[in-house]
C-alpha cells in the first residue's frame, strides 16, 4: 500500500472516528485546508537540524525562570489526560518517515488527501521547536502527535505562553479569581502582542424570550458579553489587565428580560420580579497580579473598580456548565451575584491545587444605571477557599458579609455562605461534559431564619454540532423577593404578613443548540430552552398555574470550543499563529 | 476512483448530512417557537396548514438524509476493501466499527417521534387550557 493510501485511510479515520484520533491533530483548526495550504508553502515537517538550532535558540534566550516552566511542562503532561491520550494513540499508528530528509511525508500526503475548503483556516508562518508537540517530552519528534498528524507538527509547547505563576494556565481561570477544572475550558482565543498575551472571549445571544402567565412576558432582545484580558511578565511575576464589557443595558433594556421567579436588583424605585437584570456595561475593569513565594506556593492581588470578590462559585456565564445558557439562575441573587461590584480588593495565595482568598469589596448591588461605575466603596468582606484536586474537580466554600447590598433596604446588611462542586471531562475529540453543583445561603440582618438555594445543572457539548444544556433549582424566595403583597394573596385576609412568608419554588430546564456554521474563529448556533417551573399552591393565583413554563428560542455566537489538549498547543502557536479568512 | 476520490466524496456526503440536520433543527425550533409562543388558539385551518407544511418539510429532509446515509456507508465499505491489506490495522478495524446504518434508523426514530409530538401538540395542545376559559 503506497504512503498515500495509508494517509488517506487515516484522513478517513480522522473525519469518521473522531473519538480515536489525537485531540490536537483531529480539531478543523489544526486540521484543516489552511494548513495544508500553508504547508505547500512552508513544509510542516522542518528539517531536524533546523528544528535542533530553532531549540537551542530558544533554550538561549529563555529567562532563568524557565526551568521551573520545565518542571512543569512535565507536571502539565500529568495534568492533561487528554493531551496524554493524544500522544498514546499516536504511538499505535506505524511509525512516520524520519522528518530530517525534507521529503513529502505521510503529513504531506494527507494534507493533500484532505484539502478541502474551510472558512475557519489558519495559518501558522513560524518554524516550529520541534520536541514541543510532545508534551511529555519523551518521544522522539517523528512519533509524537506533532509530527504524525499534519498541523499539529508545528505546535509550540503551551507552557511558553499561556503559563502564569506555579505554570497555571490562563484556561483554569474562571469569572474573578476563580479557578474551573483543568479538564474543561471556556471557548476563547490568545494571542500574542510582544511581551503581551491577550486572550478574548464573549458570547452574543439574540434571543425571543417568552414567559407564560399573568407574571409572564415576551422580549425579543440580546444578551451579550465580551471580555479582553492581557497579561505579561512583570517584575518576577505575572500581570493581568481585565476588562469585561455589556450591552444587555441597552439590548434587554435597564428593566432586564422576563424570567419567571427571578427576584434581585431594583428599577424606578421597586424590586425587580420575574425579570433577571441586565448586566452592568462595566461588567469587570481591573488588574490582578501573582507571583510565586517558591516554585510551589504563590501569591496573588487583585484590584478593580469593577469586579469580582472572593466570594461564590465562578459566575454563571462563565460556568462550563452554564455558558451556553441564557437565562440566568433563579439563585443568582444567594450564590453569584457579587460578579458585579464596583470596588473589590482580593489577596491570595495559592499551590497548583488549592486556593485561599480574602476580599474587601462594595456589597452593593449595582444601581439601574447600568452604563457608568457605581461610587466605589469597600464595605463588605467575604473569605473563600477553592480546591481543584484533580483535573476533573474545582471545589469552593467562601463566606461573605455584605453591609447593604440592597438600594431598597440600605441599613440590612447580609450574611452569604456559599459552596460548589464543578466537574468537568473531555468527551471525545470536540467535546466536554461540565457540571456544577451549588449551594447559596443567604440570612438578613435581624433575620433568625436564613433561606437557601439549591443549583444542579450540566451543559455537555456533544461534539462540533451539538449541545445539550439543563438546570434544576430550588430556591426559598420570601413575599418581598416575589414583591408580593396582601392583593396577591387576598385568602389570608390579611392575617399574615405576606412579605415575610417565605415560599420553595423550583425551576428545571433543558435546552439544545444546534451549531449552523462556524467562521473564522466563531460558532454560530441555533438554540432553544425550556423551563418548567414550580410555585406551591399559595402561589398559583399569582402565577397562573402551579407549572408556570419560560422559553427561549436564540441564536448564539461564541469562539468555538476547544479541548484543553487542543487549545493548549493552539496557545502555544501564539506567536507564531495568525488566523485570517481565505 | 481512487482512495482520495472516495474520501473527496465521503466528506460531500457529511456536509450534506450536515446540512439537513441544520435544515432539520431549523423547522422544528421555528414550528416549536411558533406553537409556544401563539397568543391566540389555533384554528382548524392553521392546524392543517402548519401540519401539511411541516410533514412536507420533515419528509423532505428525511429522505435525503436517509440517502445521504446510505451514500456515506457505501463509501465507508468501498474504502475498507479498497484499504483490503493495509498495515493500518487499527485504524481500519474502527473505520469497519464506525457503521452509518445506526446513525441512518436514529434520524429515522427522531424524525417520527419529534414530528409525532409536534403534531400532538398543534392538535391537541392548548385543548385543557381552551375548555377552561370556555368553562369561566
Amino acid at each position: 500500500m503506497s504512503l498515500n493510501n495509508v494517509a488517506a485511510l487515516a484522513a478517513v479515520l480522522a473525519v469518521l472516528a473522531g473519538v480515536s484520533t489525537p485531540v490536537s491533530a483531529q480539531h478543523e483548526g489544526h486540521k484543516m485546508p489552511g494548513v495544508s495550504d500553508t504547508t505547500k508553502k512552508k513544509p510542516a515537517t522542518m528539517p531536524k537540524a533546523k528544528a535542533s538550532k530553532a531549540s537551542a535558540k530558544k533554550k538561549t534566550t529563555a529567562k532563568p525562570r524557565s526551568a521551573s516552566k520545565a518542571s512543569a511542562t512535565k507536571a502539565s503532561a500529568t495534568k492533561r489526560p487528554a493531551a496524554k491520550k493524544a500522544v498514546s494513540a499516536t504511538k499505535k499508528l506505524p511509525p512516520t518517515r524520519p522528518a530530517t530528509t525534507g521529503t513529502p511525508s505521510h503529513s504531506d500526503s494527507l494534507h493533500k488527501a484532505m484539502s478541502k475548503p474551510s472558512a475557519d483556516t489558519m495559518k501558522m508562518d513560524a518554524p516550529h521547536t520541534g520536541q514541543a508537540s510532545d508534551p511529555a517530552g519523551k518521544m522522539p519528534m517523528s512519533q509524537s502527535a506533532g509530527a504524525s498528524m499534519p498541523g499539529a507538527s508545528r505546535v509550540h509547547s503551551g507552557h511558553d505562553m499561556m503559563s502564569g505563576p506555579l505554570s497555571l494556565t490562563m484556561d483554569r481561570m474562571g469569572s474573578g479569581t476563580t479557578w474551573i477544572p483543568d479538564a474543561v475550558t471556556v471557548p476563547s482565543r490568545h494571542r500574542m502582542f510582544g511581551a503581551w498575551e491577550v486572550m478574548a472571549h464573549g458570547f452574543v445571544f439574540a434571543q425571543y424570550d417568552h414567559q407564560s402567565g399573568p407574571r409572564g412576558d415576551d422580549q425579543l432582545g440580546s444578551l451579550n458579553w465580551a471580555m479582553l484580558m492581557a497579561s505579561r511578565e512583570l517584575a518576577g511575576g505575572h500581570l493581568q489587565a481585565r476588562t469585561m464589557l455589556s450591552l444587555d443595558p441597552g439590548t434587554v433594556t435597564s428593566r432586564g428580560y422576563p424570567l419567571l421567579l427571578q427576584t434581585g436588583e431594583a428599577f424606578d424605585g421597586e424590586p425587580l420580579h420575574d425579570r433577571q437584570h441586565p448586566h452592568d456595561f462595566f461588567m469587570e475593569v481591573g488588574l490582578l497580579y501573582q507571583r510565586e513565594f517558591n516554585p510551589r506556593i504563590a501569591w496573588s492581588l487583585y484590584a478593580a473598580p469593577s469586579g469580582e470578590p472572593a466570594l461564590g462559585p465562578v459566575a454563571f456565564m462563565h460556568r462550563p456548565s452554564a455558558m451556553d445558557n441564557p437565562a440566568a439562575p433563579l439563585s443568582h441573587h444567594w450564590q453569584d451575584a457579587t460578579h458585579v461590584s464596583f470596588g473589590v480588593v482580593t489577596a491570595g495565595i495559592f499551590t497548583r491545587r488549592w486556593q485561599l482568598e480574602g476580599s474587601v469589596f462594595n456589597g452593593r448591588e449595582p444601581d439601574e444605571h447600568r452604563w457608568n461605575f457605581d461610587p466605589i466603596k469597600l464595605d463588605s468582606y467575604s473569605g473563600r477557599v477553592t480546591a481543584n484536586p484533580t483535573n476533573n474537580w474545582s471545589l469552593t466554600a467562601g463566606y461573605g458579609y455584605l453591609k447593604s447590598p440592597e438600594e431598597l433596604h440600605p441599613d440590612e446588611p447580609m450574611h452569604r455562605i456559599t459552596a460548589s462542586a464543578l466537574h468537568g471531562r473531555v468527551i471525545g475529540a470536540d467535546g466536554q461534559a461540565a457540571s456544577a453543583l451549588v449551594w447559596g445561603v443567604n440570612r438578613h440582618g435581624g433575620d433568625t431564619k436564613p433561606t437557601h438555594t439549591f443549583l444542579v445543572e450540566n451543559e455537555t457539548i456533544l461534539d462540533k454540532r451539538n449541545t445539550i444544556f439543563g438546570r434544576a433549582e430550588l430556591v426559598q424566595k420570601t413575599g418581598e423577593d416575589l414583591a408580593l403583597d396582601e392583593s396577591s394573596m387576598p385568602v389570608l385576609n390579611g392575617s399574615v404578613d405576606v412579605s415575610e412568608m417565605r415560599f420553595n419554588v423550583g425551576a428545571m430546564q433543558l435546552g439544545y443548540i444546534r451549531e449552523l456554521a462556524r467562521r473564522r474563529w466563531a460558532t454560530i448556533g441555533l438554540g432553544a430552552g425550556a423551563t418548567l417551573n414550580f410555585v406551591p399552591k399559595s402561589l398559583e393565583d399569582v402565577y397562573g398555574s402551579r407549572n408556570p413554563v419560560g422559553t427561549f428560542f436564540f441564536l448564539r455566537v461564541r469562539p468555538f470550543h476547544l479541548n484543553p489538549g487542543v487549545m493548549q498547543r493552539m496557545n502555544g502557536m501564539g506567536t507564531s499563529r495568525r488566523v485570517h479568512v481565505d | 476512483m481512487s482512495i482520495k476520490d472516495a474520501i473527496d466524496l465521503l466528506f460531500a456526503a457529511r456536509e450534506r448530512i450536515d446540512f439537513y440536520w441544520n435544515f432539520y433543527v431549523v423547522v422544528v425550533i421555528a414550528v416549536v417557537g411558533w406553537i409556544v409562543t401563539r397568543k391566540e388558539p389555533l384554528t382548524r385551518s392553521t392546524r392543517l396548514l402548519v401540519t401539511v407544511a411541516y410533514l412536507i418539510a420533515a419528509a423532505t429532509n428525511l429522505v435525503g438524509l436517509y440517502g445521504s446515509y446510505a451514500f456515506a456507508e457505501a463509501l465507508r465499505i468501498d474504502l475498507l476493501r479498497m484499504t483490503a491489506g493495509s498495515p493500518l490495522t487499527e485504524t481500519r478495524m474502527l473505520l469497519d466499527q464506525h457503521s452509518y446504518v445506526s446513525q441512518r434508523l436514529s434520524a429515522v426514530a427522531i424524525h417520527l417521534g419529534v414530528g409525532a409530538t409536534i403534531l400532538l401538540v398543534v392538535w391537541f395542545g392548548g385543548r385543557g387550557s381552551e375548555r377552561k376559559d370556555a368553562s369561566k
